[in-house]
């Protein structure tokens, strides 16, 4: 038969479509790569958090001086050992003299002692200072505050290898929390001639297994071993990790190696797939879903007993067998298996009896008396969240009386109404969560922030305003009045130091221990010298007094409300302060746990939040990917990627 | 028409500076702030128990640096306005290493493949659609297209989206399932995208095509005896294409304000992508920027499309001429 021109051209057009399409999913030739879908990594810049810290810490772009091991205890990096003084003040670590940046210069102590520095400067922004444990190095927070020198910080290098921080007090976390992206060095050659851009590709050096190849804001990031890494390392090649996509259908379709699956629906159709249930794998992380109790001006939910009825009044595992599959687990106590002080033997379990008792004790039996509530939910939750605040408020209905309507908010929204006094019309609980970065022996004495000093909502607005002044005077949402010249100024400092002596005073008669004592003083100390460091600023020849000003003013306020919130505090509050104080300065595990397990029920008793649900990483990984961990502390990552195989049977994938 | 075209630009500049004032000014009313949701987020992932009153962040910082302390809004407008003009819209609160404009010149080329490649393939499938409708009309080929448009129309884009993952890439494994790189990344949301702008071109080509069929100046050319193919392609189809352009410009716009929806399915770090997550963080910066580009974007369009019709059409000409006198 002879074909026609259209017939071969037909024919062509048909073998190279299918040409086209056959060749795509091929994958021949590919190094030993894992490609998933990760966090978006929004800068590289570990100081400024999380895209930072993701690409530092879980890509290992850097490495610091101690890790997470595999195991997940910790295990020497880039620090050959470490001594700790007898009376836990002293740490000094011994540097590996074969870490090597980027550009093959020698990663020194200085390094190290650059980024602390540079994270402690007045002014920059660094989201680790809430937890850093630079804060409890001598001086450091002076320094943060303009109130001491650069050389007066308790971070000494004596020679290129070895760096050693002197703390003011006893940290019981302060190794743990070396693994953090706060402990990273910093390469100074970069910092010197890029400033700020020094995190900015190309001018970004590393020191860990890998580096970046390539990186697209919204989009991915690319990395490979880096050939000048000093310490072993999985075979992993290449890393190819994308900020969004969708997990399940991805993984099916052979794009990415490992997927963590966030919806139920996709875990359990995953569950129910013949192949990809042999895939599935499941562990404990430390992200915790809770509720806080919302602050309103009505005052039914500022009685503790009421607040304590509607945590015992559901039943939690109910919740979670209907709703979660398994994915997670009830939780009783606000930690989580992750922790070290973490007790199966005690919290707030389903008590139907107990709760109806103590709401008729607070005067509202069978509900009688107390309106109509609120749920308050963001509307970026999963379907799965909503619904359970739906069970929850049926269930809180039919076992106490109490009617709750779910109020599904933006997130704006919901941030605002979250933290704000709110109307009296509008009181209730909302959705709250929260992980942990990294094993905290006294991650639960964290928890005493939630329990509220004050169970009168007048004092707690008045603090509340005092605290919102401060906002507005630094953001510059008000402008203060005065300050022209000098003669303005003392009366001011003068005010402070008044504070400042009766804070100490409070403290004088020993009644709450010296630890209080001491952090009492330490704290008023820092006001009166931060206010004689702004007069001697302000006295100086070019001084821009309106700054001065307003930083005496802000420093005032602060007094004020230190003053202010002591001067208000609760006996309970007392206790938990020194229990915390107490575990802080322990140096047995056993009794920091003990203190632990003490702050926990105290917190329960009294606090405004209660304990959901602790969830469970749930994720399908391909049989060759060998060695991926997950890690309990950063909720849903994986651990350092560094130790993964590709099993490919000696052949490349 | 030199003149028109200075008076539509005039009006161009006067809405967008009231797209930017009520911008500024909705923005400062809405509750909620970058800042506070900034600290949320933070705490939820870390656990931290942060005092919800650290101190004043570097972002806040280079927002005053910009825009001063304790500046009235109506100085702020002012003031974004001298930088806009020179197209310095500053960096962004989420994004505080990167300009704004360095940010959208990466995402535009994106943003614009996506909308354009619907809109091109819309136009090469939508337009014979809507012929074989028009001249077969009231048979089966009609109402087949018609049935298939509707569904077109009915049927959202992400819901289109889903399917097309699901067979071709997680069944046939043809294409990626997300991001954005080689031409395979763009093949499945220009599916996803492709069908309402068809379904809309073949139905209004088929109306309007309909409608010129009933003409008499195309009467004439049939009780002449005149070829049918010249009659409809010649004259019939050349004129039902008029109208088509009032639909082309701000169907164009709009598809490039709906990437949206589509560049969050497929992960496409498009510009949809970076104002929708300012929106949800409140980034101020950005959110000015991207309401003020897209307002500009759909009045482009129209501009685009009075001045195309203009130069197509004598009697719209005349009727410019005839309103300037």
């Amino acid at each position: 038969m002879i074909l026609r021109s259209t017939d071969w051209r037909t024919g062509v057009m048909f073998a190279v479509l299918a040409a086209t399409l056959f060749c795509i999913p091929a994958h021949a030739g590919r190094p030993r790569e894992i490609r998933y879908i990760g966090p978006p990594v929004s800068t590289l810049n570990s100081y400024l958090y999380t895209g930072g810290m993701y690409a530092q810490i879980t890509l290992g772009t850097k490495e610091g001086l101690v890790q997470l091991g595999p195991e997940g205890g910790l295990i020497p990096a880039q620090a050959e050992r470490w001594e700790i003084s007898e009376d836990r003040l002293t740490y000094t670590f011994f540097l590996r003299r074969d870490n090597r940046w980027y550009d093959g210069t020698t990663v020194t102590a200085r390094d190290y002692r650059a980024a602390f520095i540079y994270q402690m400067e007045p002014g920059r922004e660094s989201k680790w200072l809430w937890d850093t444990p630079l804060q409890y190095v001598v001086k450091a927070m002076d320094f943060r505050n303009g109130a001491a020198r650069e050389d007066e910080v308790g971070v000494d290098v004596p020679d290129d290898f070895t760096l050693r921080f002197r703390l003011a007090r006893p940290y019981p976390a302060f190794m743990n929390a070396m693994v953090t992206g706060s402990m990273f060095p910093i390469h100074r050659g970069s910092l010197e001639a890029y400033g700020d851009a020094w995190h900015k590709l190309p001018n970004y050096q590393g020191n860990g297994p890998y580096r970046i190849v390539e990186w697209e804001l919204n989009s991915h990031i690319i990395l490979e071993q880096n050939p000048k890494y000093n310490l072993a390392r999985g075979n992993l090649e290449r890393i190819h990790s994308r900020f969004a996509g969708r997990p399940l259908e991805g993984y099916q379709s052979g794009e990415i190696d490992f997927a963590l699956l966030p919806a139920i629906a996709d875990i359990y159709y995953a569950r129910h797939h013949p192949d990809l249930n042999d895939e599935l794998v499941l562990t404990p992380t430390s992200g915790l879903s809770f509720v806080k109790f919302l602050f309103s001006k009505h005052p039914v939910y500022w009685d503790a007993r009421v607040r304590r009825a509607i945590a015992l009044g559901f039943d939690k595992r109910r919740i979670v067998d209907a709703i979660f599959l398994g994915r997670e687990t009830p939780m009783h106590m606000l930690s989580t298996p992750a922790m070290p002080d973490w007790d199966t033997g005690f919290g707030m379990r389903f008590d139907l009896k107990e709760a109806r008792r103590l709401l008729s004790e607070a005067g509202y039996p069978g509900g009688r008396g107390i309106p109509e509530s609120v749920i308050l939910v963001p509307s970026y939750l999963a379907p799965e969240m909503v619904s359970q605040f739906v069970v929850i408020a049926d269930m809180l209905e039919e076992n106490l009386g109490i009617r709750f309507r779910i109020d599904n908010q933006e997130l704006g929204v919901y941030a605002d109404k979250r933290v704000s006094l709110n109307p009296s019309d509008y009181a209730g609980f909302c959705f709250a969560a929260s992980g942990a970065p990294w094993p905290n022996p006294i991650y639960g004495t964290q928890w005493i922030e939630n329990v509220q000093w004050t169970d009168d909502p007048w004092v707690y607005g008045v603090w509340w305003e005092g605290q919102r002044r401060i906002l507005q005077i630094r953001s510059g949402m008000i402008k203060l009045e005065g300050g022209e010249n000098l003669s303005n100024f003392e009366p001011v400092r003068l005010r402070i130091g008044a504070y400042a002596d009766s804070v100490t005073s409070l403290f004088a008669n020993g009644r709450h221990g010296p630890h209080l004592r001491r952090q009492a003083e330490e704290a008023m100390s820092g006001w009166r010298q931060t206010a004689d460091e702004i007069m001697r600023t302000a006295g100086g020849p070019d001084a821009d007094l309106e700054w001065c000003w307003k930083a005496l003013n802000v420093t005032l306020l602060q007094a004020r409300q230190y003053h202010f919130q002591w001067s208000n505090t609760s006996d309970l509050r007392w206790r938990l302060e020194e229990m915390r104080q107490e575990a802080h300065h322990a140096r047995d595990s056993s009794r920091q746990a003990e203190i632990n397990r003490e702050v926990h029920r105290l917190v329960q008793e009294f606090s405004w939040d209660f304990p959901l649900h602790v969830a469970n990483a749930t994720a399908l990984v391909k049989p060759y990917v060998k060695g991926l961990k997950f890690c309990a502390y950063w909720w849903a990552n994986p651990m350092y990627l560094k130790w993964i195989d590709i099993d490919d049977g000696g052949q490349q994938l | 028409m030199v003149m028109f075209f200075f008076r539509r630009v005039g009006q161009i500049f006067v809405s967008l500076i009231a797209i930017l004032i009520i911008t500024f000014y909705l923005m400062h009313a809405a509750p909620g702030d970058f800042f506070n949701i900034e600290r949320l987020m933070n705490q939820q992932i870390t656990g931290s128990r942060l005092s919800q009153f650290e101190e004043k962040s570097q972002t806040l910082m280079l927002w005053e640096e910009r825009y001063g302390e304790n500046t009235p809004v109506w100085e702020q407008i002012l003031i974004y306005l001298r930088h806009a003009a020179v197209l310095d819209f500053g960096p962004s609160f989420r994004y505080p290493d990167t300009t704004i404009q360095e940010m959208m010149t990466r995402a535009f080329p994106r943003t614009f493949v996506l909308a354009f490649s619907p809109m091109l393939l819309a136009l090469l499938v939508g337009i014979p659609m809507g012929i074989g409708a028009a001249l077969y009309r009231n048979t089966w080929i009609d109402r087949a297209t018609m049935f298939v448009s509707m569904l077109g129309i009915c049927i959202p884009s992400y819901v289109i989206a889903l399917l097309v993952i699901v067979f071709f890439a997680v069944s046939l494994q043809l294409f990626p399932t997300s991001g954005w790189g080689t031409w395979e990344y763009a093949v499945l949301p220009v599916m996803a995208m492709v069908f309402q702008p068809v379904a809309g071109i073949a139905r209004y080509v088929r109306v309007s095509l309909i409608k010129e069929l009933g003409e008499d100046y195309v009467r004439t050319v049939f009780s002449k005896g005149g070829n049918r193919n010249k009659a409809v392609f010649r004259h019939a189809l050349r004129n039902s294409l008029i109208p088509l352009l009032t639909i082309t410009g701000p169907q164009f716009a709009n598809l490039m304000v709906s990437t949206a929806f589509i560049e969050e399915i497929f992960n496409i770090p498009g510009l949809g992508k970076l104002f929708v997550a300012a929106a949800g963080t409140r980034d101020y910066p950005m959110i000015i920027t991207s309401t003020l580009f897209f307002g500009f974007l759909i009045m482009l369009m129209n501009l685009l499309v009075d001045i195309g019709y203009a130069l197509i059409d004598p009697r719209i000409r005349a009727s410019y001429r005839q309103n300037r006198g």
